[in-house]
């Protein structure tokens, strides 16, 4: 049901950064919705964490970085939600600058 | 002080890791890698040069040599193009192309000069594109508001080379972190 993953890399700043931790709530993980952050399994990135944009009409999830430079749905396109592997609950963040 | 305690966790533990990945991993990008390759390329064709007129005989020696310096000079002339390409797709931007109108010129001129390098034996074509890989590299650094001077390289075959003075950039960045 809970899970915890470390974060890697920047896209999500500047709400978590690189080496934060986040709680993932893994249950019920076709009930997200758009603003959720979330951890998704993607078949080539590996377990990649994003905000869910956008619920298209066939129920696919089109998620996005926060960092402009991210790699997100605007390059591999909705993902199917049966990939979800949870959704952050809290964010356990280092302390910068 | 609870990500201090989720770290000794993690340690312990080794907490599965989810990439918020970004296209540009960190944003290094540096033109020396090409810089390298380009000067590796003028080098293999020196010494294929000297092999040939040194050689009386195709013995296998000379042949496995040989083939060396043909194989390391196609790989170099890639990792040229390949470096530029990056740092021009990647990298820079509209704004960079409107300031500098012979960026899209120069590195077209790059590709061609890369795979007629890796194609052919003329050191002049290697020297000429290691001459526009260092105007890249001029131009590069300019963007990045980092001055540069020409050196020649500390080592074969000491062609002349674009390169950053990076002396006190540790002092600001010193300055930045406290």
């Amino acid at each position: 049901m809970l899970k915890i993953i470390r974060i890697t890399g920047k896209s999500m700043e500047p709400l978590y950064r690189d080496g934060d931790y986040a709680l993932l709530w893994t249950a019920r993980t076709r009930r997200v919705r758009p603003r959720h952050i979330v951890a998704v399994r993607h078949p080539t990135l590996g377990l990649i964490f994003k905000r869910v944009e956008r619920i298209t009409d066939s129920g696919h999830i089109e998620v996005r970085g926060l960092h402009p430079h991210s790699t997100d749905s605007r390059s591999f396109g909705a993902l199917p939600p049966d990939l979800i592997a949870g959704k952050a609950l809290i964010g356990i963040r280092a302390r910068h600058g | 002080m609870m990500h201090k305690l989720f770290k000794y966790l993690d340690g312990k533990l080794g907490f599965e890791k989810a990439s918020a990945h970004c296209d540009i991993p960190c944003g290094i990008y540096d033109p020396r890698s090409a810089q390298m390759a380009a000067l590796t390329v003028v080098r293999m064709m020196d010494l294929m040069k000297a092999l040939n007129e040194k050689s009386g005989t195709m013995d296998l020696a000379y042949v496995n040599t040989m083939s060396r310096y043909i194989a390391s000079k196609e790989e170099h002339a890639e990792m040229v193009k390949r470096e530029i390409r990056v740092i021009w797709g990647d990298f820079m931007k509209k704004e960079h192309f409107d300031k500098y109108p012979e960026l899209h010129g120069l590195v077209h001129e790059i590709m061609q000069l890369g795979s007629q390098a890796r194609q052919g034996v003329d050191i002049a074509i290697a020297e000429t594109l290691l001459k526009k890989v260092n105007r890249f590299a001029e131009i590069f650094w300019e963007i990045k508001g980092v001055k540069t001077h020409c050196v020649v390289s500390p080592y074969l075959p000491e062609r002349l080379v674009i390169m950053p003075i990076l002396d006190g950039m540790e002092k600001e960045h010193l300055k930045k972190a406290s």
